[in-house]
């Protein structure tokens, strides 16, 4: 998709990160929450995939591969914060596909990683007889 | 059964028996962690569905000796998670604190601490462990 068809990301615009396995979601103190692992990337894939909530829906998060147990659902402000560029980066499948470029340093992408965790909401994939047919 | 010792290979010298763990000793929720490391151990390529390579052995190696070390310690269950890129992180939270032991594939293993806003992020050495999991209880180093 061309650079002008590129939307802004605003500061309050919602992202949500897809949570492909169980293990990203943990029980912390009797309350589900995001593993922080959910947002580390790797050395070798510096951008962070996430969706902006303004050209999708939950639904189709979850409905679209990869597959999704639940969402880490962040604003934008969140990682701008810590220094990090947002970024629409559309693709014909995916119009929503935001990314978060990540710092290239390990001690500090981990404590980034932390951070979004801890201010991240679980919305978890609703039950199959909860989903419209 | 609970009596059985369970040898634990050293990440560095994996042909050599360096430990044997008397499974009447540790936490009650050793050998469930281990299942967990086993199942990690074969997702496949891709298992992130962003094209993370699987979990090399010798990172399910090292985190079933950082486990059989922990185990022995009055502690809660890890939340054990893997990393995209290869590795498998250990999770504890208590109260404002919370304690991460990350096992990289390349064989590097890091802990990182949280108190508030607080985030510490080091090299972890054997010797820190049983400071670092008397902090996530207690709040204190000793």
């Amino acid at each position: 998709m061309s650079p002008q068809q590129r939307q802004q990301i605003g500061d309050d615009d919602i992202l949500w990160r897809r949570l492909t396995t169980p293990y990203w979601i943990k029980d912390s103190n009797g309350t589900r929450r995001v593993s922080s692992a959910a947002f580390k990337g790797s050395p070798h894939d510096l951008e962070l995939s996430t969706h902006a909530a303004k050209l999708t829906t939950l639904e189709r998060v979850f409905n679209s591969n990869p597959h999704a147990l639940a969402v880490g659902e962040i604003v934008a402000r969140m990682p701008r914060d810590l220094g990090l560029v947002v970024e629409h980066d559309p693709d014909e499948e995916d119009p929503s596909h935001t990314i978060i470029r990540l710092n290239t340093q390990k001690g500090i992408r981990e404590k980034h990683a932390k951070e979004l965790a801890k201010k991240a909401h679980l919305k978890e994939r609703p039950p199959p007889e909860l989903v419209k047919e | 059964m609970l009596n059985e010792p369970v040898g634990v290979r050293s990440p560095q010298f994996s042909n050599q028996w360096i430990r044997v763990t008397p499974l009447g000793s540790v936490a009650y929720w050793y050998l469930d962690s281990m299942e967990t490391v086993r199942r990690l151990g074969n997702m496949g390529e891709g298992w992130d569905g962003y094209g993370s390579p699987s979990i090399p052995v010798r990172t399910t190696i090292a985190a079933n000796y950082i486990l059989s070390l922990v185990s022995q310690h009055q502690v809660n269950s890890p939340h054990i998670a893997p990393v995209p890129g290869g590795g498998i992180q250990l999770e504890w939270d208590y109260d404002n604190r919370a304690l991460e032991i990350e096992i990289h594939p390349s064989g590097e293993i890091n802990f990182l601490i949280a108190e508030g806003d607080e985030i510490i992020v080091k090299p972890l050495h054997e010797k820190l462990l049983s400071p670092l999991l008397t902090w996530i209880q207690t709040g204190y180093f000793t």
